[in-house]
């Protein structure tokens, strides 16, 4: 609990433009989310010390927990956790988890955190539904998938594609951004770790076997 | 008997409630032979491995990722449903947020 860094949701946290704000539209105009944007640059965040990542990870994530109207306090925290997971929320001790891998890929952070604090917000909503989508989500809640026993059905439940539909504008926004100062994006920023590893052991083992086949070549020769 | 033991084993290895065993037995019921190569390891523990969807079996996608025994077969569903997509998170390492 004590590695958790506590997102206070209080007044003195200022973003003028956006408080209580939930059109997603007005986002594009909004200069403070544009200011914390660009903290993520992928030049700049190349050469952004550990400390001062994880304090925009900080400051991004308390935007949203601004944003979405989350009263009381929602917990913060990286740590290393396993292939592919880009984090998680638990709602138990209300706390935010990122894999502190993908802190060195702003891009893919950028999504998960707009994507967990969406999650936090929906458990709040859950538990005092009030709206025909609260309900949704408290069933959903009360009936989660998990990606390990039908990921097709975990990809698809109500609480995640609420969630990726929500930072997906963002990540958009920060691409756009970007984009608009000059940067180019692949579209394999999100393939997964694993799969990255299994192309790098598959191309080794062709540069190792043509420099054998090499070799053998020349003692024949 | 097949629907017996699967019902009685995702309620109560699994933990899960009454409907939502229906729901999973249903899903796979739709798909004869990988509904009956689950019933094969929920009795005995082991793969079989007479279901080969796209190159993939139960057994390959559990050593594979990060499925358990009942997701790696409700895998095989998506992977002969949907096989292009289904892949595709493969190759992704089925990223999870």
């Amino acid at each position: 609990m004590d590695e958790y860094i506590v997102l206070n949701s209080n007044k003195s946290f200022k973003i003028p433009f956006l408080q209580g704000i939930l059109d997603h539209k007005k986002i594009d105009n909004d200069e403070n989310l544009e200011s914390l944007l660009k903290k993520f640059a992928p030049d700049k965040w190349k050469y952004t010390s550990d400390s001062d990542r994880l304090q925009a990870a900080i400051d991004y994530a308390s935007y949203h927990v601004n944003k979405l109207g989350l009263r009381g306090q929602i917990r913060f925290r990286c740590k290393p956790m396993s292939d592919n997971d880009y984090g998680n929320y638990d709602p138990n001790i209300k706390g935010i988890t990122i894999n502190s891998y993908y802190m060195s890929n702003p891009d893919i952070l950028i999504n998960t955190i707009a994507h967990e604090c969406k999650h936090a917000e929906q458990h709040v909503r859950a538990m005092n539904p009030k709206t025909k989508e609260d309900l949704e989500f408290k069933h959903n809640v009360e009936n989660y998938i998990t990606a390990e026993e039908d990921y097709q059905a975990y990809f698809n439940q109500i609480l995640e594609k609420d969630a990726r539909k929500y930072a997906d504008v963002y990540s958009n926004t920060y691409k756009e951004l970007m984009k608009s100062l000059g940067y180019r994006f692949s579209k394999d920023n999100k393939e997964g770790i694993r799969s990255k590893i299994e192309k790098a052991i598959k191309q080794a083992r062709n540069t190792n076997n043509n420099h054998l086949s090499h070799k053998r070549e020349r003692e024949e020769r | 008997m097949m629907k017996n033991a699967i019902i009685n084993y995702l309620i109560n290895n699994l933990n899960k409630s009454n409907q939502r065993a229906e729901d999973i037995y249903n899903k796979l019921s739709k798909h004869d032979d990988i509904l009956k190569e689950f019933y094969e390891w929920v009795i005995s523990g082991q793969f079989k491995n007479f279901v080969v969807v796209e190159g993939y079996t139960a057994q390959r996608l559990f050593n594979e990722t990060r499925l358990e025994p009942l997701g790696a077969y409700n895998y095989l569903i998506y992977l002969r449903e949907n096989p292009q997509e289904a892949k595709e998170m493969l190759s992704k390492g089925l990223p999870k947020l």
